[in-house]
């Protein structure tokens, strides 16, 4: 008996170090991710652990309660954001199950941003909750890149695709289509990204804008974990064994897609919503395309 | 039983042997039904936000409240909403799943119709109309995929291929009308402008639940 | 009471009775790791809400918003 609870004291422990260590890295990624920006843009711009200050500095400084907020919504959507991201984490990167399941888990940050929006009653909010509810066409492509990986590889366990590869090769250059579909929304839920409509500074902080302080600091750590979490899983389904079954190699392909993704955020304006949900269609058309092809060819 | 499933939506834990139309439970179901319980409770306890708006043309904010009726028939509607989600997470069989979407339109329309705000009436009436045509497809669908195979039972469905590309693209379409995603954003995203935040997410999380079973569904069958 | 500092004891006792659970009834590998993603931020909130600093207002916890 007593085995069986220090056993999983042990797990527990394992589990936290697990979700310790994303936050870390997807923390410092988001800071270098600032940092090249600044540089693009000719300034110094802050320290590259500069989100993670900010995570902390959050942390300890007082909230309260909007009268008009609607609880415990408001509280429990910025928790929310962390179970989302921490069930991704262990389901993806630990346990290596279903995409699909994945993919749900990442149509719950929809909810989150939409939840932590319309919850505090403030308009600013709300234009942000409803400008994610807009960029929901961003999704459409995911569920179409699923579709033409499971075409190709008759199982959306990531186990399996990582397996698949070990014998054929990365995927990315099979299917070029479901990738940049892939990478499109990897650049999406990039901060300063084009298509940051949700965040976008006219709305001052777009969903975000009431949970402030420790919320905020909640809502900082489960992006972090997010941003791990969707390289991690571009790495693994689309370039595959070579480099993610080594860590140390795993964390230079971070660095490097955080690197591109810097890039094209410091060199595109912002798009207004109506363009940013156009070009997603446009996107989404393509793909679903390439899904028909795919299987009417088969 | 058959195994294509394990391969998409993780492992598969067991049915409930009551013929061939059954629910089942995996993985990739057992979290979403647990996950539309567990908002619909939260749904349950949580007050209505009191929202600020900007005035047109005019001086000053104005502050909306749910009133206490509204509330209550928001709230029901709200609650049959996530359970049918729940339910639509767990069934094995696509005419159920259909039946159980059918009514998610009906509750989403339900959510908002009683905010008295005449942008939001008029976006529910044209996602209404929407929701009834594209009930059409959906259940026009089921019965040309019972027509061709004689069963409408997913596991039966999975074992082997049937041919069934036409009917899952006029499933799917019937889907994408009743859940109002991309193409019809138009006519639900002004829905998401009434007060009420826990109610107008219940419409927004079911949609979205829906969705990603709806891609498994259409990868099951073949 | 402030409803904020209600709001963080009770996310702790969730938090502490989640994690009680999870270490003392589970035997499964996968039901431990979701148990801790499901338990974690309630444990996060509710230490954050016991270090948070005491207000300067005069009246507290009636603030609207900072959009007003």
């Amino acid at each position: 008996m007593d085995i069986i609870i220090l056993n999983n004291i042990y797990h527990v422990i394992d589990a936290i170090s697990y979700g310790l260590y994303a936050f870390l890295v997807g923390g410092l990624l988001l800071g270098f991710h600032r940092k090249i920006i600044a540089r693009i843009q000719g300034r110094p711009g802050p320290p590259i652990i500069q989100y993670l200050i900010h995570t902390f500095k959050y942390y300890l400084k007082e909230i309260s309660i909007p009268i008009t907020a609607g609880n415990p919504l408001y509280i429990f959507m910025a928790l929310m954001g962390i179970m989302v991201w921490l069930t991704a984490l262990y389901l993806g990167v630990v346990f290596k199950t279903s995409l699909l399941i994945l993919i749900g888990l990442y149509v719950l940050q929809k909810i989150v941003e939409h939840g932590c929006g319309l919850s505090s009653g403030s308009p600013y909010g709300k234009l942000g909750g409803v400008r994610s509810v807009f960029s929901a066409a961003a999704e459409v492509p995911l569920f179409a890149a699923v579709g033409i990986i499971y075409i190709l590889t008759q199982s959306l366990i990531i186990k399996d695709i990582i397996s698949y590869q070990l014998l054929n090769g990365p995927i990315i250059f099979k299917l070029p289509f479901a990738a940049f579909a892939f990478f499109i929304l990897l650049i999406s839920k990039a901060p300063n990204s084009p298509f940051g409509i949700v965040k976008d500074k006219s709305i001052v902080s777009g969903y975000i804008t009431e949970h402030f302080g420790i919320l905020e600091s909640l809502i900082l750590i489960s992006d972090a974990i997010a941003w791990f979490v969707l390289l991690w899983l571009f790495i693994a389904v689309f370039i595959g064994p070579i480099v993610i079954l080594n860590p140390l190699l795993t964390l230079i392909g971070m660095v490097i897609l955080t690197f591109i993704i810097s890039i094209i955020c410091a060199l595109t304006p912002l798009l207004t919503p109506n363009h940013s949900v156009m070009l997603q269609i446009l996107i989404t058309a393509l793909v679903i395309i390439d899904l028909l092809h795919k299987s009417a060819t088969i | 039983m058959s195994l294509n499933i394990d391969s998409i939506a993780g492992v598969f834990y067991g049915y409930i042997p009551f013929g061939d139309i059954v629910f089942y439970f995996t993985e990739f179901s057992l979290i979403g039904f647990i996950i539309a319980l567990f908002f619909t409770l939260v749904v349950y306890l949580t007050k209505p936000e009191k929202q600020l708006e900007f005035q047109i043309g005019d001086f000053g904010d104005k502050l909306n409240y749910v009133s206490l009726e509204e509330l209550k028939i928001r709230r029901l509607m709200a609650i049959v909403c996530g359970i049918c989600t729940a339910f639509a997470m767990l069934t094995g069989d696509l005419f159920d799943y259909a039946l159980f979407l059918a009514v998610i339109g009906i509750a989403n329309m339900g959510i908002v119709s009683a905010v008295k705000k005449e942008g939001v009436l008029s976006a529910a009436f044209y996602y209404g109309i929407i929701a009834m045509i594209s009930t059409l497809p959906l259940f026009g669908a089921s019965a040309l995929i019972l027509a061709k195979t004689g069963t409408l039972s997913i596991l039966e469905l999975a074992k082997n291929s049937h041919d069934l590309l036409f009917q899952k693209i006029i499933y799917a379409v019937g889907m994408v009308g009743e859940t109002g995603i991309a193409p019809f954003y138009a006519a639900k995203a002004e829905m998401f402008r009434a007060p009420g935040a826990p109610y107008i997410l219940m419409i927004h999380l079911s949609s979205l639940l829906i969705i990603v079973r709806t891609v498994e569904i259409m990868l099951n069958v073949h | 009471m402030t409803p904020e500092k209600k709001s963080g004891i009770i996310s702790l006792i969730i938090g502490i009775i989640g994690f009680a659970c999870i270490i003392f009834y589970s035997n499964n590998v996968l039901l431990i790791y979701l148990g801790t993603a499901l338990f974690t931020p309630f444990m996060i909130y509710g230490i954050g809400m016991m270090v948070n600093p005491k207000t300067k207002r005069s009246e507290e916890g009636r603030i609207p918003f900072r959009g007003w």
